[in-house]
């Protein structure tokens, strides 16, 4: 009887243990991913509290910060290299590059109040003018 | 006014002179200037036809547009 009392702890421990090991293994290949997004998580949380936050504290935003990551990588994961170039290509497709002139105005409308060149201004002109005097003020 | 240019462009000049620029100061004495905004519709020799003085409505700037067209 007391080998047994003796015993009873050892067996305890070696249970958790055998638990511990088999809770490991059954990750199997993903176990790997489930850190990885854990750690992709911790810096979404560290970029989400400020510069005068403590580290490791959590903000009322970080539950959404940690869950975020992880759905972007397993999106990326689903998705085929031709669909992400697609996507890719209409990002590009959608903003327009440094070099590009956008539309090209073919009338030219004024909005806003333009003084004349008062070196180009004749009062007789050959046509009928309209001058008016005005103030920026 | 631009609205006006848009449609009489073609056939009428206009020109917006700025009271503030002393480069003016010959026009603003040649047609008797006296304070803004001061409008002068000219025939083709820089004459002046008519002259309005504060706000004038389109109606009365196309009516005095196609009378000296006309």
């Amino acid at each position: 009887m007391k080998k047994k009392k003796r015993m009873s702890p050892f067996i305890g421990l070696l249970c958790a243990w055998a638990l511990l090991l088999s809770a490991c293994a059954s990750g199997g290949p993903n176990a790997g991913q489930s850190v990885q997004s854990e750690q992709t998580g911790k810096q979404a949380l560290s970029t989400a509290s400020g510069p005068g936050s403590k580290q490791g504290e959590p903000t009322p935003a970080a539950p959404a910060g940690l869950a975020q990551p992880l759905q972007e990588t397993e999106q990326s994961e689903n998705l085929s290299p031709d669909t992400q170039a697609s996507e890719t290509a209409s990002t590009v497709a959608g903003y327009p590059g440094p070099g590009d002139n956008g539309p090209v105005a073919t009338r030219e409308v004024k909005t806003g109040l333009e003084a004349t060149d008062p070196e180009k201004v004749q009062l007789a002109s050959g046509k009928p003018q309209l001058v008016e005097f005005f103030a920026f003020w | 006014m631009h609205g006006l240019e848009a449609e009489y462009s073609e056939r009428l000049n206009f020109v917006y002179l700025d009271i503030d620029d002393p480069a003016n100061d010959a026009f603003k004495a040649d047609l008797g200037f006296r304070y803004q905004p001061h409008i002068f519709l000219l025939d083709a020799q820089g004459n002046p036809l008519r002259e309005w003085i504060g706000p004038v409505s389109r109606e009365e700037l196309i009516s005095a547009f196609e009378q000296a067209l006309n």
